[in-house]
């Protein structure tokens, strides 16, 4: 049993310690000493806090990271900490440990965007799970939001007409229905529409609504929803 | 004279009416115009009338006056004195004879009326005269203050006097035509018949002589009574008899007589004979005691020289010279010389006598000479008996006195009294001087005792009184007295005794200090003896039973008949400890006190009682074991006192054993997060370990830091569990010095999770190096816990504050250590304050109230306090303050 563990550990090792930091905000110190112990163990840089404000005040490298976070925190408890990273606009992805977790608060945990939440005492794999679940999920919200930057800056090298031309492609509408809609001529919008592909160098028609959908783009047009 | 001037008024009145009225007539005849004749006539009436009032004079001169009137007025010629008719003339003729006549007769008539009626006065002033007479004869009679009788010669009585009569109580009419004899006594009357009979022979001759006569109420009268005989008018002899009351007289004269007798006789009891002597005739007179003073015969003639012969050799010489003396001036003398009889026998005479002058001018010794013999020897007797007695006083100390209780003085005090008052008995002393040495506060009983006897009388009196002395010492006297009764019925005086009694008192006091020594020594080891017990006991050599003494608080407990029994057969544990009867049956042979030895015996009612009893042997002077003494207390009362203690000890203890599961309980979650804390820890380390080992190099260094993590977590982890485990213990209360600060410590270990779930935050300000206090750590870890689990809860309504808990320990200057728990909730209602550590009061939904009162019992029972301190702004604050360690302190 160990030793299958010990094998998927070192599976999930190779993957997830590419400059990955685990950040840990844990009061009790040999909680503390225990999972940097451990998260240092698998290979991963930890960087662990006694409290929520602690972290707070440091300055964060801009990395792929995850935080393990301790749900009763004197001072700011965690679950209130994920509320100010929110508020803060910090989306890092927060694994909840707790010693006595109730349904409760594991719900608003989870509603608040944790990744997961360990009743202590958990099992290594578990928590270092999680933390690659994390790690990964944070990888891949930094690679989103750089995708959306470059949409946006293509988007926004369109021309206010063909944005608008866009958003109404982006609804299903037919060019004669555009064209009815933004008092254009058939043509235009065509003229337009090629404009739009081009600029935002969609392959298909599919992968511009696709586009549209990851810029959250939506049309003024209530009557079509 | 009279006569005349009454003669002459009379003549006077009868000629002025007998002139009016014939005027009257005149005036009437002429207005009836009658003749002459008649009118005559009517003058005559008129005249012969008037004369009845008597003078012939006036009755003439009337007359005259008539004649003229009638020739005037009525003869012709009328208004003439001329009568011219004869007729008429020999009419007034007529008229004039019959008238001067008839007046004459009137006037003689009257006279010789006149003369009898003066005969007539003289004869009544004869008779009266007469009577006047007799009655004067009577009263003299009757009221010379004698006795008069006539009686006849049968002796009857004819007459008496009232004073007679009554002078023998009788009426005069009672003795009236009785004899005479019924007056005298039954054996004087012969005599007096005799008497009356002598008076008749010879009437001439009057007799005088002395009689008794018997009263009426039958009392005697003397009398002394003249009687004469006398011829009576018809020749009738009668006996006059005249009495005289001597009585007063005869009863002098019989009273003298018995005086002489009695002074005779009184000379005789007294040994005292009178005389008297003529000092210039020699004559001598002696009564007849002087004779047998004398031993002479009463015929002898006295004579002085007879006294001196009979006079005391060694005496006469003395006498002599006294009567010569006497001879020589006749003053008054006195002597005293004793005789020497011819029986042999001495007599001491005392003579005494007084000159006086006879009625022939010669000098007269009279005087008295008393055989005192007898008086002589008594007072011999006396002085020696007085002597004695004054001797036995000195050496007795014991002054006799009389006391005068209405002088307030004594009448009489020997010679002792004045000494046991410090004086000298020749000098004088007055009263207030002896008064003055009486001691002050025994003055007031002594006037108290003279009052009692004057008015007890018969009574008998003993009483103390202290004496002061000038040099300051005290003597005390005892005093017995009883009370004379004068001849008035009243007490008049006191005779009694004054003794010293200085010494007995001393002796007394000496003694009677000895005994209250003993007694008090007594009463002290009574009271030793009974305050540490219930009663006292006596066993014999064999250990049984002797005497048993109990103590009148605790009566009513012992069992009856336990006299004679062995202390273990009284006893109902022997077969429950049969060690402990062992050694004290062994202690008992060895013959050894025993102190404290508790067993279980019954009382009287029955009821089981337990006994502590401690003894001690006692040996007779020859060191023989006697048996034991000792003393037994009932302690059932302290036993089960101990027991009851014990009890709710243990209830008290049991209270806080569940209170403090309770507290655990409602601090499971944190204690199980302090658990699962290392337990995590510990897994996570073990994990890493791993991890480390396997590696492709094994990163030795880190798993050897794991495994120490390991091992520290789990250190940790089984600390909570001890603590845990120490709290919900039932054990004993184990007093040990503790620092106060590792028992906060301690608890903050066990809450800190509470705390940090109720995001409250904990401040500690513990004083460093506090001095230990005696405790017991469990139960003073459940005070701070229940301190800062209602801290805690107080602060969970709060939103708008730091939920801020603060613990502190300090030393006060009192010698405490204090500890402090302060929060800043809801605080404590004003009027709960006071009850907030009183059982079962609480303030929450859930929970017994239990909290703070078991608090307070815990800290109490450690010697402290707990308290609610006053608080600045929102919170309450609970400290208490604990004693230091008894070592520590000194």
């Amino acid at each position: 049993m160990s030793e299958r563990s010990n094998s998927q550990r070192e599976g999930s090792k190779v993957e997830a310690s590419a400059n990955a930091i685990v950040f840990v905000v844990e009061d009790d110190l040999s909680m503390r000493r225990s999972l940097t112990n451990l998260f240092q163990s698998v290979g991963l840089d930890v960087v662990a806090f006694g409290s929520a404000r602690e972290m707070l005040q440091s300055t964060l490298p801009d990395v792929v990271s995850c935080l393990v976070l301790d749900v009763r925190l004197p001072g700011l408890s965690g679950l209130e900490f994920q509320t100010e990273l929110a508020r803060l606009n910090i989306h890092i992805p927060i694994i909840f440990i707790t010693g006595h977790g109730d349904i409760l608060m594991s719900v608003r945990a989870m509603k608040g965007g944790a990744v997961d939440f360990l009743t202590k005492p958990f099992r290594d794999q578990e928590l270092l799970d999680a933390a690659v679940a994390a790690t990964e999920r944070d990888r891949k919200r930094r690679e989103d939001e750089q995708t959306i930057a470059k949409l946006n800056s293509l988007f926004e090298t369109l021309s206010p007409r063909e944005q608008a031309v866009m958003k109404l492609v982006a609804t299903g509408l037919m060019n004669k229905q555009i064209a009815a809609e933004l008092g254009l001529a058939e043509i235009t919008v065509k003229i337009y529409r090629g404009h739009v592909m081009k600029k935002m160098r969609a392959r298909s028609l599919a992968d511009l609504i696709r586009m549209t959908e990851t810029l959250g783009i939506r049309t003024n047009r209530p009557e079509q929803t | 004279m009279y006569n005349q001037i009454n003669n002459f008024k009379r003549s006077a009145t009868q000629f002025t009416f007998g002139s009016i009225t014939l005027a009257v007539v005149t005036l009437a005849s002429l207005y009836l115009q009658t003749h002459f004749a008649e009118t005559a006539f009517g003058y005559l009436l008129v005249i012969l009338l008037f004369s009845l009032i008597g003078s012939f004079i006036a009755s003439s001169a009337l007359s005259i006056l008539a004649i003229a009137a009638l020739a005037y007025y009525f003869a012709p010629p009328a208004f003439s004195l001329r009568i011219e008719d004869p007729q008429a003339l020999l009419v007034a003729v007529a008229f004039f004879t019959v008238s001067i006549v008839g007046t004459h007769l009137n006037g003689k008539v009257r006279q010789e009326r006149q003369a009898a009626r003066e005969t007539a006065a003289e004869l009544r002033r004869s008779a009266a005269d007469l009577k006047d007479r007799e009655n004067w004869w009577r009263a003299i009679f009757e009221h010379n203050p004698s006795m008069y009788v006539m009686v006849d010669e049968a002796g009857t009585v004819l007459n008496v006097n009232t004073f007679g009569a009554t002078q023998l109580g009788y009426a005069r009419s009672e003795l009236i035509g009785q004899s005479v004899l019924g007056v005298f006594l039954e054996e004087d009357r012969a005599l007096a018949r005799k008497r009356i009979r002598t008076c008749l022979e010879d009437i001439t001759q009057s007799q005088t002589w002395e009689a008794q006569k018997a009263r009426k109420d039958g009392s005697v009268l003397w009398v002394r009574e003249n009687a004469k005989a006398m011829l009576w008018a018809d020749d009738r002899p009668v006996v006059l008899i005249a009495c005289e009351d001597i009585t007063e007289r005869k009863r002098t004269e019989l009273a003298l007589q018995r005086s002489e007798a009695h002074l005779a006789q009184a000379q005789e009891l007294s040994n005292t004979g009178s005389f008297g002597w003529n000092v210039a005739t020699g004559e001598a007179f002696w009564s007849k005691e002087i004779f047998r003073i004398l031993q002479l015969d009463p015929q002898t003639v006295p004579a002085p020289e007879l006294v001196v012969a009979r006079t005391h050799p060694d005496d006469r010489a003395s006498v002599q010279e006294t009567i010569d003396q006497a001879m020589r001036y006749p003053r008054d003398f006195e002597h005293e010389y004793r005789l020497l009889l011819p029986d042999g026998s001495v007599k001491h005479i005392h003579a005494r006598a007084r000159a006086t002058r006879n009625a022939t001018g010669d000098i007269e010794f009279v005087g008295a000479a008393t055989d005192i013999t007898a008086a002589r020897q008594a007072e011999q007797q006396l002085r020696r008996s007085e002597a004695y007695l004054a001797e036995a006083q000195h050496l007795s100390h014991t002054g006799s006195w009389s006391w005068d209780v209405h002088g307030l003085d004594f009448i009489y005090r020997s010679a002792e009294v004045d000494r046991l008052f410090g004086f000298d008995p020749q000098e004088t002393v007055s009263i207030e001087t002896i008064r003055s040495r009486i001691h002050p506060d025994d003055l007031p009983r002594l006037k108290e005792m003279q009052q009692l006897a004057r008015e007890g009388k018969d009574g008998r009196f003993a009483y103390d009184f202290r004496i002061l002395m000038p040099d300051g010492s005290m003597r005390h006297i005892h005093s017995v007295a009883h009370v004379v009764v004068g001849s008035d019925g009243n007490v008049s005086e006191l005779i009694g005794t004054h003794m010293d009694v200085t010494e007995q008192y001393a002796a007394r006091e000496r003694l009677e200090c000895t005994l209250a020594a003993l007694r008090e020594s007594e009463q002290r080891f009574r009271d030793y003896a009974e305050t540490a017990s219930d009663w006292l006991w006596e066993t014999g050599p064999d250990h049984q039973v002797t005497h048993l003494s109990e103590h009148t608080s605790a009566a009513g407990i012992l069992a009856t008949g336990l006299m004679g029994m062995l202390r273990w057969d009284i006893a109902c544990d022997v077969e429950e400890e049969p060690e402990k009867w062992r050694q004290h049956r062994a202690r008992l042979e060895a013959h050894l006190p025993f102190r404290d030895l508790v067993y279980r015996t019954v009382n009287r009612m029955g009821s089981p009682i337990y006994v502590r009893t401690s003894g001690k042997p006692f040996f007779d002077i020859n060191g023989h074991f006697l048996g034991y003494r000792g003393v037994s207390t009932d302690i059932t009362a302290i036993i089960r006192a101990d027991q009851a203690e014990q009890e709710l000890r243990k209830a008290q203890a049991e209270l806080a054993h569940v209170t403090r599961v309770t507290t655990l309980g409602e601090l499971t979650t944190s204690i199980a997060h302090e658990i699962n804390q290392p337990l995590a820890a510990i897994i996570n380390n073990a994990d890493a370990c791993l991890g480390w080992m396997n590696r492709e190099t094994p990163d030795l260094s880190a798993a050897r830091s794991s495994v120490d993590w390991i091992i520290e977590d789990a250190i940790r982890a089984s600390e909570v569990i001890r603590r845990v485990r120490a709290l919900a213990k039932k054990g004993e209360i184990e007093m040990l010095p503790l620092d106060i600060n590792d028992v906060v410590k301690d608890v903050i270990a066990l809450v800190t999770r509470e705390l940090i779930s109720h995001q409250v935050t904990l401040k500690t300000e513990l004083t460093a190096a506090l001095p230990a206090i005696l405790g017991d750590r469990i139960q003073l870890q459940q005070v701070i816990i229940n301190l800062v689990m209602n801290g805690i809860e107080a602060m969970d309504a709060v939103t708008d504050r730091t939920r801020e808990l603060v613990i502190q320990s300090s030393e006060d200057d009192m010698g405490h250590v204090r500890v402090a728990v302060t929060d800043s909730g809801v605080g404590i209602a004003e009027n709960d304050a006071d009850r907030v550590l009183d059982p079962f009061f609480t303030t929450k939904s859930s929970g017994l109230g239990m909290g703070l009162s078991i608090c307070r019992s815990i800290v109490e029972a450690h010697g402290g306090r707990l308290s609610i301190v006053r608080k600045q702004g929102p919170g309450a604050s609970f400290r208490f303050d604990l004693p230091l360690h008894k070592e520590v302190v000194s």
